[in-house]
């Protein structure tokens, strides 16, 4: 007979007791056994959720900076030549401009025509110098590069504009940061358009909080750059084409809409990466991240 | 020389006044007309039929390494631009070119 039986004709009341109290001991201690499992599978099945959750969101990102790129290379092997073809008859267009402002220099009413001709012919030149930049997959010249210096260079620019304007620019960068092998002038010119975008978003003053911290990006370590704006921010709907060639918001003359895009080029062929992060009303931050050479991990500035 | 015609008649419409100037559009022809007049300066396009700009820098430097040479061009390519100026191009200037520009660039050429 089992001894762990709930009843037995012949024990005692206290015996009986005794043997309740045993079995309620005994599933107390599975249940608190069972209790933890629960406890520990459920917290496990948190984390796998949390995983997939961040595994998703990276498979996401890493989709959209694939489209990006895609149609961006897409544009940028159209542009370089149709910008080559563009450029000789705009050549021969702006000579004919030239010489007619020599044989016609006494015709103030006609030479002010021409000057106009002459300041778009110039404006098309900018236009596809910037798209030609854009497409340019080859034309570096790699350097050794502190990049807080480059940000100083760039800030001693546009620091008098930035008073003239109200906006107040905030630095955060990191000392130590390790040396990045990159173009220097194309580096500048990422930072320029970056940093003139958020002053036009600024136009009635604001901060623009910048950073260069040392982080680390799908284990690789890199220097990442912030530009943090107070600005309106960006709508929803424009947040996926901004760094698509001529797109701009910017009232017709105002811009070329190249800024972003040549940025975006330029990032890229440093196999880095430019991201942006804005909601309407909350700013916008653009955040580009340039990999670090394994060799120069410790070598710090 | 330039294969583009009607840049050829702008320039040298504009140049004729101080210089004499002779035209090829294309690459073979510029070849028979350095041989033939011995120029003090050459404004050379890439891009050409026949024979490209680079080939002609090349002819240059062997055989005729005195021909002061400006390379007039739609590409902004750096290293092409290094590539020519090793050539012996003395200058490489991009289209849309500034004719006040080219003719100064000439002058200083022709005084080197």
């Amino acid at each position: 007979m089992d001894k762990n039986s709930p009843r037995h004709g012949n024990q005692n009341p206290n015996d009986e007791l005794r043997c309740l109290q045993f079995k309620i001991d005994a599933l107390n201690r599975l249940l608190e056994v069972q209790e933890k499992t629960v406890i520990e599978q459920t917290t496990l099945l948190h984390e796998e959720i949390l995983e997939r959750k961040q595994a998703e969101e990276k498979l996401r990102e890493a989709q959209s900076q694939l489209i990006i790129s895609e149609k961006l290379a897409g544009i940028g092997q159209l542009s370089a030549g149709v910008c080559h073809e563009i450029l000789n008859p705009l050549n021969i267009l702006s000579l004919h401009i030239q010489m007619q402002l020599k044989k016609k220099a006494q015709d103030s009413e006609y030479v002010a025509v021409l000057e106009k001709m002459r300041a778009e012919v110039h404006r098309i030149d900018k236009i596809v110098r910037n798209l030609m930049r854009f497409a340019r997959k080859d034309d570096f010249e790699l350097k050794k590069i502190q990049i807080g210096t480059e940000l100083d260079s760039v800030i001693s620019m546009i620091e008098n504009e930035f008073k003239t304007d109200n906006i107040i620019l905030v630095k955060d960068i990191d000392s130590g940061l390790p040396y990045l092998w990159a173009d220097a002038d194309e580096l500048r010119q990422v930072i320029l358009n970056i940093i003139n975008n958020a002053k036009y978003a600024m136009n009635n003053g604001g901060v623009l909080t910048l950073s260069a911290k040392l982080e680390t990006r799908k284990n690789i370590p890199v220097v990442q750059l912030k530009f943090k704006d107070t600005g309106p921010g960006i709508k929803k709907e424009h947040l996926d084409k901004i760094f698509d060639p001529f797109f701009t918001t910017k009232p017709q003359g105002e811009g070329t809409g190249m800024g972003l895009s040549v940025a975006h080029s330029i990032i890229e062929k440093h196999g880095g990466s430019v991201a942006v992060e804005s909601r309407e009303g909350a700013g916008t931050t653009f955040i580009i991240d340039l990999p670090i050479m394994q060799s120069e991990k410790k070598d710090r500035t | 020389m330039d294969d583009e015609v009607e840049f050829c008649s702008l320039t040298e419409e504009f140049l004729r006044d101080q210089y004499t100037v002779k035209v090829a559009y294309n690459g073979k022809e510029a070849l028979r007309q350095i041989q033939e007049f011995k120029p003090d300066c050459l404004l050379l396009d890439l891009r050409m039929p026949e024979l490209n700009g680079k080939e002609v820098l090349k002819f240059l430097q062997t055989y005729h390494s005195s021909v002061k040479t400006l390379v007039i061009t739609a590409s902004g390519n750096l290293e092409t631009a290094r590539e020519c100026l090793e050539m012996g191009a003395l200058d490489y200037i991009l289209k849309p070119i500034e004719l006040n520009e080219l003719s100064d660039k000439i002058r200083s050429a022709l005084e080197r």
